[in-house]
C-alpha cells in the first residue's frame, strides 16, 4: 500500500469523524474531562480527608493513570464503533477490494485513536497537573496509551455483532480501569494477573518508573498488538 | 400474558448482547475492590457504587435497545400486534430493573459484610432503576439512531449528576433532594447508613408519583415519536 493511498485514507476517515457529530464529540472530550477531573480532585481531596482520614495526594499517580487511561478506552471505543457502523452498512465489502484492502483499512481506522490518544495522554498530563514525571516517562506512556486505544478498538469491533453489543462491551471495558489500579488493592494473585494485561502498566509507568517497567510495558504491550496483527490477518481471509 | 412473554423475549435478547455478562464480570471486580475496604468506608462506597452503577444501567442500554428495534423495523411491526405500548414499556422497564436488582444485590451481599436494610435496599435499585430507564426513552425521543442518542444522553445525564455531586459535596443544600437522582441516591444510600421512616417514605412517593408521571408521558410520546415518527 502507498503512502498516498495510506494518506487519503487517514483524511477520509478525518471527514468521516467531523460528519458524525457522535465522534466529534468523543473526539473532543479527552481536552476537557482532564479539566474537570483536576477540580474535582481538587475539591474532594480535603472532604475525603476529613472524613476518611486518608489523603488522596498519595494516589495522585494513580488519579494521573485513571484520567490518562480515560482517553484509550473514548477513543478505541469510537474507533470500534466507526468500524461497527461500516460493517453494517457493508462499506468494508467495497474497501477490500480496492488498493487499500482489508489490512490497510484496519490499520487506518486504528491510526486516528492511536494518534489520538498519543496525543490526549500529553494534554491530560499538562492540564491535570497534579503529579510529575520525566518527559521520557510521559512519552511513553502515551505511546502506550496508544497501543491501548488500538487494542480496545480492535476488540469492541471483533466482539461486538451490533451497537448494541458495543455499547455492552464498551461498559464492559471500565474494568480495564480497575485492573490498572491493582497495587491499591494489595492483592498478590490480582497483581499478577493484572500484570498479564497491558492496562496494568500504563500506571506501573507512572508510578514506578524504571528500566524493568519499561522493557515489561513495551513487551506486554508489543505481544498484545502482536496477537492483534495475526488475529487481523487471519480475519482478512475470513 | 403477553407481557410475560414480552418481558421474557428482552430478558432473552438482554441475554445474548451479553448484558448479564458483563455484569457478571463488573461485579466479579466491584467485588474485589470492596472488599480491600475496611467496613467503614464500605458503607459509603458500596450505596455510591449501586447507585453509580446498577440503577443507572438503564439509561445507558435503553437508548440502545430501543433505536436498534427502530432501525431494524421491529417497532413498526409491533403496531400491527395486540402487544400495546403500555406492555412494551413495561417489559423494557421491569427486564431492565431486574439487571439492576440482580447486580445490585450481588455486589452486596457477596461484598458488604454488615448488616443493611434490604427491603430499602430493593425499593431504592427498584425505583431509581425505572427512573433512569424512562428518562432514557424521554431522551430517545427525535433520535434516529444508536449515535444520535449518545449525544443526547451526555446533556440529560449532566442535568442529573452535577446537582448529584454538588449535593454530595454540600448535603445541607436541602433543594437538592428535590432532583429525583438524589432521591434515588439517598434511599440506597439510607439502606446501608440508616434513614428517617418519614424521610424514606417521603422519597418513596416522590420517586412513585414521578415514574407514574414519565410513564404517563413515554407513551403518549413513544406512539407519536418512536412508533410513526
Amino acid at each position: 500500500m502507498s503512502i498516498i493511498n495510506k494518506s487519503t485514507s487517514f483524511k477520509a476517515d478525518i471527514k468521516t469523524v467531523m460528519r458524525d457529530p457522535i465522534l466529534v464529540m468523543f473526539f473532543m472530550l479527552p481536552a476537557f474531562y482532564p479539566i474537570l477531573f483536576k477540580i474535582v480532585v481538587k475539591i474532594i481531596t480535603p472532604i475525603i480527608y476529613d472524613y476518611f482520614s486518608v489523603n488522596l495526594v498519595d494516589y495522585y499517580g494513580y488519579i494521573l493513570s485513571f484520567s490518562i487511561l480515560m482517553t484509550p478506552l473514548m477513543l478505541g471505543s469510537v474507533a470500534g464503533f466507526l468500524m461497527i457502523d461500516e460493517r453494517d452498512s457493508k462499506i468494508q465489502e467495497l474497501i477490500k477490494i480496492t488498493p487499500i484492502g482489508y489490512k490497510g483499512y484496519v490499520i487506518n481506522r486504528l491510526m486516528l485513536p492511536f494518534v489520538g490518544s498519543f496525543m490526549y495522554s500529553i494534554v491530560a498530563y499538562l492540564l491535570i497537573n497534579i503529579y510529575k514525571i520525566d518527559l521520557l516517562a510521559l512519552l511513553l506512556v502515551s505511546f502506550v496509551a496508544g497501543l491501548q486505544a488500538v487494542l480496545i478498538g480492535y476488540l469492541l469491533y471483533t466482539l461486538a455483532a451490533d451497537k448494541v453489543q458495543g455499547l455492552t462491551y464498551a461498559k464492559g471495558f471500565g474494568v480495564f480501569s480497575i485492573i490498572a489500579m491493582a497495587d491499591i488493592f494489595n492483592i498478590n494473585w490480582f497483581t499478577i494477573i493484572a500484570s498479564l494485561t497491558p492496562f496494568y502498566w500504563i500506571t506501573k509507568l507512572i508510578v514506578d518508573y524504571s528500566l524493568f517497567t519499561v522493557v515489561a510495558a513495551l513487551a506486554v504491550n508489543i505481544i498484545y498488538l502482536l496477537i492483534l496483527l495475526i488475529t487481523t490477518k487471519s480475519y482478512r481471509y475470513k | 400474558m403477553r407481557i410475560l412473554n414480552a418481558l421474557r423475549a428482552d430478558m432473552k435478547f438482554q441475554f445474548k448482547q451479553g448484558f448479564y455478562f458483563v455484569y457478571v464480570i463488573l461485579t466479579l471486580f466491584y467485588m474485589i475492590v470492596i472488599s480491600q475496604l475496611p467496613n467503614e468506608y464500605a458503607k459509603y462506597v458500596v450505596p455510591i457504587v449501586i447507585f453509580t452503577d446498577p440503577s443507572f444501567v438503564g439509561f445507558f442500554f435503553i437508548g440502545g435497545l430501543v433505536m436498534l428495534e427502530k432501525v431494524q423495523g421491529v417497532l413498526q411491526c409491533l403496531v400491527v400486534t395486540p402487544l400495546q405500548p403500555l406492555e412494551y414499556l413495561l417489559a423494557k422497564v421491569i427486564s431492565l430493573a431486574v439487571l439492576a436488582e440482580a447486580a445490585g444485590f450481588a455486589i452486596t451481599l457477596v461484598a458488604y459484610r454488615e448488616g443493611f436494610n434490604w427491603p430499602l435496599l430493593f425499593i431504592g435499585i427498584l425505583l431509581t432503576s425505572i427512573f433512569f430507564t424512562l428518562y432514557g426513552f424521554i431522551a430517545t425521543n427525535g433520535c434516529n439512531s444508536i449515535n444520535q442518542y449518545l449525544i443526547k444522553m451526555l446533556p440529560y445525564m449532566l442535568i442529573l449528576t452535577i446537582p448529584t455531586i454538588i449535593y454530595f459535596i454540600t448535603p445541607s443544600l436541602w433543594v437538592l433532594q428535590l432532583v429525583p437522582s438524589v432521591a434515588g441516591l439517598n434511599l440506597v444510600y439510607g439502606a446501608f447508613n440508616g434513614i428517617a421512616l418519614v424521610e424514606a417514605v417521603m422519597y418513596i412517593c416522590y420517586l412513585v408519583t414521578l415514574n407514574v408521571l414519565f410513564f404517563i408521558k413515554v407513551e403518549k410520546s413513544f406512539m407519536k415519536n418512536m412508533v410513526k415518527g
